[in-house]
């Protein structure tokens, strides 16, 4: 992997990682689900900067030319942060379902509780 | 005029909540209390309707940072002059409220931790708690200067005004080091008080081991986080 990608691709991780915690010290994203992000900034910093670790994944997995191993490991850590989301969403959806739910039947007993008081059986 | 409110979050912890509740009705009187029940899955909500006591019971579980911060919602709402973490599990000690609150007057502090490890008397923790509660320690002095002892402690007495930071703003899980770092870096005051206490009465912890790790580096990017965050304002 020529010196030059390598620099490129650190300049991006250090701008998605300071963009990412920019963001959550704002109070714009939590951290909760930024952490695989950073996982995946981590990971891929760790993989570019010591050409060693490239070299032994890529042999065994089984790829010939190292800087698509690269790729390779942004696009599975990519699917993690894809699996983690989606894991959120489907938790949200439910908790969601349920808040309506008790909201809605709240409304209700607090209906009836008033047209008890003024109908005063 | 009740000196503060004591906010009890309870998660399953039907052996305990009795016990906790008659503990602060009998050695802290000057003190209210409201149990916030954070969508538990054994009977705590029907002990807590059937014993009368003051409570609110979320519909949804949101964690320990989660069920708190409706604590400091509520104190804030209902104008508390102070508000204190007391966990469900009856590991801490009531009777230290008066003192605490007397020593946060006194060194006109905003917030006052209960720590174990000023004395080093009573429950203790295990061995691995502590080495991860002092690399905590360390840490949050590194990043404020302020060495806290025990930054992991549940048992804080709060003033007004991080009342009002906490029911804005706060962590929802491992919220207790995190917290701290952001309360200092906004220019507070933070102390601790000696206290001892107690094991776990009944029921199970909620941290595993995986969790422990988790815990460990979620803690250390939102400390560091944190810490940067206020000097931008």
């Amino acid at each position: 992997m020529s010196i030059h990608l390598k620099v490129f691709l650190l300049i991006c991780l250090i701008i998605v990682l300071v963009f990412m915690v920019r963001q959550v010290s704002a109070k714009k994203l939590v951290l909760q689900y930024s952490l695989s992000w950073m996982f995946l900034i981590f990971g891929l910093a760790v993989v570019i900067v010591f050409p060693g670790i490239l070299e032994i994944i890529s042999r065994m997995i089984g790829i010939a030319v190292p800087v698509n191993t690269v790729f390779f490991l942004g696009f599975l850590f990519a699917l993690v942060i894809i699996f983690n989301l989606t894991s959120a969403v489907s938790r949200m959806s439910v908790e969601i379902t349920r808040l309506t739910q008790e909201l809605a039947l709240m409304e209700k007993k607090l209906k009836d509780e008033q047209s008890g008081e003024s109908s005063q059986e | 005029m009740k000196k503060g409110l004591v906010i009890i979050p309870a998660y399953n912890e039907s052996a305990n909540i009795r016990n906790t509740v008659a503990d602060i009705k009998k050695n802290a009187p000057d003190f209210d209390y409201v149990v916030i029940n954070d969508c538990s899955k054994d009977n705590t909500l029907q002990i807590l309707k059937d014993e009368g006591m003051n409570y609110v019971s979320l519909p949804v579980n949101l964690g320990i940072g989660g069920a708190v911060q409706t604590g400091y919602r509520y104190a804030c709402e209902h104008g508390y002059e102070t508000a204190v973490q007391v966990d469900g599990d009856g590991q801490h000690d009531v009777s230290y409220l008066n003192a605490m609150y007397d020593a946060m007057k006194e060194k006109e502090a905003d917030m006052i931790i209960g720590s174990r490890f000023i004395e080093k008397e009573g429950f203790q923790s295990s061995a691995l708690r502590r080495v991860g509660i002092s690399y905590f320690t360390a840490m949050i002095k590194t990043l404020t200067g302020v060495r806290i002892t025990d930054p992991t402690s549940g048992f804080r007495l709060a003033g007004r005004s991080v009342i009002e930071m906490f029911a804005k703003d706060y962590p929802r899980d491992y919220p207790e080091p995190e917290s701290i770092v952001t309360v200092l870096r906004s220019g507070k005051k933070v102390v601790e008080y000696p206290v001892k206490m107690r094991a776990r009465q009944g029921g199970e912890s909620s941290i595993t081991m995986g969790k422990s790790v988790y815990y460990m580096i979620k803690v250390s990017i939102a400390c560091l986080i944190a810490n940067i965050g206020h000097q931008k304002g």
